[in-house]
């Protein structure tokens, strides 16, 4: 037998195998990966509205169209935009320290300009989740 | 009696078994080329296995079983996300410009469709009704959820999601779910 043949191995069903298995994983795939971020409008309403809890600090995360506003109670800070985009470290960063000073809360408000796009909007919703502020009260004002 | 090749003086020899002749004529030498090639254009099936193979991995490794739960409107370029959750099935509304869509099951279970402007949500408003209505009517024992996804271009204005954020709570749909690509 002459060195390298391959009467062992019949390469024509395997090749046929591959090419039909080619088709149909490519007619089947998924290129887009769509998720989703969930809300419950229940909680936002909760937040908003009179069923505060006395004595609770109030955080709020207001996004407007130069800066990042957030609010302890009585207590805020600043954030502008850099290149016309909401500063998601120093969000990060802040998030960070309220986990540290209220380590049992998840709830946050977020409220938003008319004018911010929703890509924005989409963006720092994902940083709050991200931090693990996941109960995100959305207004609808 | 030594060797003598070509067209040179030569002694008479014997002729006896000869691998190759001694003789180097410029057609014998074609000839004798001509006969050791393979005179078939084969195919190297190799590297087209090999092609196939990483092909076949890669679109296995990228193979998902749920498939896609609904369609992106081509005018809609869903913003990036992270930390998401998967999507799953349920009446979706589609913000496009200045126009609401939505897409839901009528009472025979057909897909339907219903555009109109930011504006006015008058059908949006019935047609969420109905539609809870119906799941009420079909499982009383459970409490609504008002499920739905919304999808929306990133760069749409939020105050038009805020709009129809509005119509969707006072309807009772409350557990909203915003497309995004990871």
């Amino acid at each position: 037998m002459a060195a390298g043949s391959s009467r062992n191995l019949n390469l024509t069903p395997f090749i046929d195998l591959f090419s039909v298995l080619i088709c149909f994983l490519l007619i089947t795939a998924v290129w887009n990966q769509i998720e989703a971020l969930d809300i419950d409008m229940n909680q936002t309403s909760s937040s908003l509205g009179g069923n505060a809890e006395e004595g609770k600090v109030h955080l709020a995360v207001n996004l407007l169209s130069d800066q990042l506003v957030l609010t302890e109670d009585g207590a805020v800070m600043r954030y502008p935009h850099k290149n016309k985009k909401p500063d998601l470290a120093a969000l990060t960063n802040q998030l960070r320290q309220w986990r540290q000073k209220y380590p049992e809360r998840h709830d946050v408000v977020f409220n938003t300009d008319n004018q911010i796009s929703y890509g924005s909007m989409i963006e720092v919703f994902d940083s709050l989740v991200g931090s693990d502020w996941g109960e995100v009260g959305i207004s609808t004002e | 009696m030594g060797e003598v090749k070509g067209t040179h003086k030569r002694s008479l020899e014997v002729p006896g078994y000869r691998i190759k002749p001694k003789w180097d004529l410029p057609g014998l030498r074609r000839r004798q080329s001509h006969k050791g090639k393979n005179s078939e254009a084969g195919l190297s099936l190799t590297p087209m296995i090999d092609i196939f193979s990483i092909l076949v991995i890669f679109l296995l490794m990228n193979f998902s079983t749920t498939g896609e739960i609904f369609f992106i409107n081509k005018n809609i370029k869903l913003p990036p996300a992270k930390n998401t959750n998967p999507l799953e099935s349920r009446p979706l509304l589609s913000i496009v410009g200045n126009n609401v869509v939505f897409e839901m099951e009528n009472k025979v279970g057909l897909p339907t469709r219903i555009e109109e402007s930011l504006d006015q949500l008058h059908q949006l408003k019935l047609s969420l009704e109905q539609l809870k209505n119906r799941h009420q009517k079909l499982h009383p024992n459970q409490s609504f959820k008002g499920d739905i996804n919304i999808q929306a271009d990133e760069s749409a204005n939020f105050g038009n999601v805020k709009k129809v954020l509005r119509v969707l709570t006072e309807k009772g749909w409350t557990a909203i779910s915003f497309a995004t690509r990871k």
